[in-house]
């Protein structure tokens, strides 16, 4: 279900907003003020922090977040502070979706729905996960291939190298899921990826000083001979 | 009334916590982690390359076995001690009498080919078969533990799927699968170390070689067996609270930690056993 609908999808009346400032104000571990519905499948609001999945917006200075799927079943609820017909103050709901006997069980199903489907729709399925690991099976399989094949040492590094950074592309890609990731990916990995790549070029020049590549290890020579070669 | 946006960028009360990415804390907490252990696997990898590469001989002998039939008598041929800097080529064997020779490069191969059968040579300790069905293993548990949170956030969460049919397994069965399959590679590594240490006398006070073997399979061995107890106790905390899809990032912290194992290793593979 995809809310296309502008404007805030639920209220807060002045009082209410005055109250949720106040809460979030004293509670400096909590950052959004968020609408939610409880495991009675109860209408209930707390104070939390962002989390994956949430629309956030703002009204009269309050962060208001709502899990996203649930947003077109929320939409023009009221909330308000003050006391209820039995004279309890508290946070009080007001509108169409606190009128529905049924909202627990649309949400639940709005939020089983997004879990499935949702996430399927930016992430790999189980299908793509097979395909990956067959691909990295086949990959590992041609390394081993490889290292049968008599290629020239420098040639033999690069390939075995390229087969194990594609490999490891495919496993940060699509299992730790960094293709679908937003751009922070960048800010956080970015920098140790540079440092990386830094540290093996700060230390070629110790590499070039003893200046020797291993193709006369005699190791080699000596298993040539006692093969008969 | 503001218009509503997918995270709210307009400024936080003054003095409020206001998170810098839109993840969650405990996401970028883990990925900072990881970054730090990219850092230290590089320096690892990293002091490996320079040492291999600027080595005149490599892998430096350290218990080259040639086991020889002369005149019905099986003479064992052993490389002993580093080669010198100014020899280039030479390898110091010691034969069945504890004699030591110091052969050059061409000595070497007119030792052996005498005509006498040769019964059996290792250039190398190392068991390839047995480590890339290792690998082989850890990339299947990457698979069961993307399975795993796959299936957490559906909401399958018993041993199996509530609808027969691939992906068969539930998060309980593949959370499971991915713990044994986790301490499998570990049986296996142990195994490995046991049949290099004991019957091949190859230790990390063997050669350089060795040490840095040791050092960097040691510290993978290390985050392995933390990924099983991460993975154990995650598990055990979820059968015994009942976890759902409201867990699934719980599980997906784990996740990326174990696939960076499984990440890691691909590069140690082929950096120590193929290369």
């Amino acid at each position: 279900m995809t809310d296309t609908t502008t404007g805030d999808p639920i209220t807060l009346t002045p009082a209410a907003q005055q109250k949720a400032k106040e809460y979030l104000e004293q509670d400096k571990t909590h950052d959004v003020f968020r609408v939610k519905i409880d495991y009675n499948k109860k209408l209930a609001i707390d104070l939390d922090k962002i989390r994956p999945g949430d629309r956030t917006y703002q009204q009269g200075g309050v962060n208001v977040a709502i899990t996203e799927a649930l947003i077109p079943i929320l939409r023009g609820l009221i909330i308000d502070f003050g006391p209820n017909s039995e004279g309890k103050v508290g946070f009080q709901f007001a509108g169409p979706p606190h009128a529905d006997p049924d909202l627990g069980n649309k949400a639940q199903a709005a939020l089983d729905k997004a879990a499935a489907g949702g996430h399927e729709a930016g992430h790999s399925t189980e299908g793509d996960y097979m395909k990956i690991f067959f691909a990295l099976f086949m990959l590992t399989a041609a390394e081993l291939g490889c290292t049968q094949i008599p290629l020239p040492k420098l040639l033999f590094i690069l390939v075995l190298m390229s087969l194990a950074v594609f490999k490891a592309a495919l496993v940060g890609m699509f299992f730790m899921h960094l293709k679908f990731e937003g751009r922070w990916k960048h800010i956080l990995l970015v920098p140790p990826c540079i440092l990386a790549v830094v540290l093996i070029f700060a230390l070629m020049p110790d590499v070039g000083r003893t200046g020797a590549w291993p193709h006369d290890v005699p190791g080699r020579l000596m298993a040539d001979s006692a093969d008969g070669k | 009334m503001s218009t509503a946006t997918q995270e709210s960028h307009e400024a936080p009360p003054a003095g409020r916590y206001h998170p810098v990415l839109p993840i969650t804390t405990g996401k970028f907490a883990m990925w900072l982690f990881l970054a730090t252990e990219i850092m230290f696997f590089t320096g690892l990898i990293g002091s490996y390359v320079v040492l291999r590469f600027g080595a005149k001989h490599w892998p430096t002998p350290y218990n080259f076995i040639v086991k020889e039939k002369v005149a019905d008598k099986v003479v064992t041929w052993t490389a002993v001690g580093e080669p010198e800097p100014d020899k280039t080529g030479h390898l110091v064997f010691a034969d069945d009498q504890g004699q030591k020779h110091d052969l050059a490069p061409q000595q070497i191969e007119k030792q052996f080919e005498r005509g006498h059968e040769i019964l059996a040579k290792k250039e190398t300790p190392l068991n390839l078969p047995l480590t890339a069905f290792n690998t082989f293993l850890l990339i299947c548990s990457s698979v069961t533990m993307v399975l795993a949170l796959a299936s957490i956030q559906k909401n399958e969460l018993g041993w199996t799927r509530k609808v027969p049919g691939f992906p068969w397994l539930g998060f309980r069965g593949y959370m499971l699968l991915t713990i044994l399959i986790g301490a499998g590679f570990l049986s296996i590594q142990v195994k490995e170390y046991r049949a290099l240490i004991f019957e091949d006398e190859f230790t990390p006070s063997t050669s350089i070689f060795a040490s840095c073997f040791y050092v960097m399979t040691g510290c993978h061995g290390a985050h392995v067996t933390g990924g099983v107890l991460y993975n154990l106790g995650l598990f055990l905390a979820a059968i015994k609270n009942g976890w759902n899809s409201s867990h699934a990032q719980t599980i997906e912290l784990a996740g990326l930690y174990w696939h960076f194992v499984d990440l890691v290793w691909i590069i140690l593979f082929t950096v120590v056993y193929l290369i």
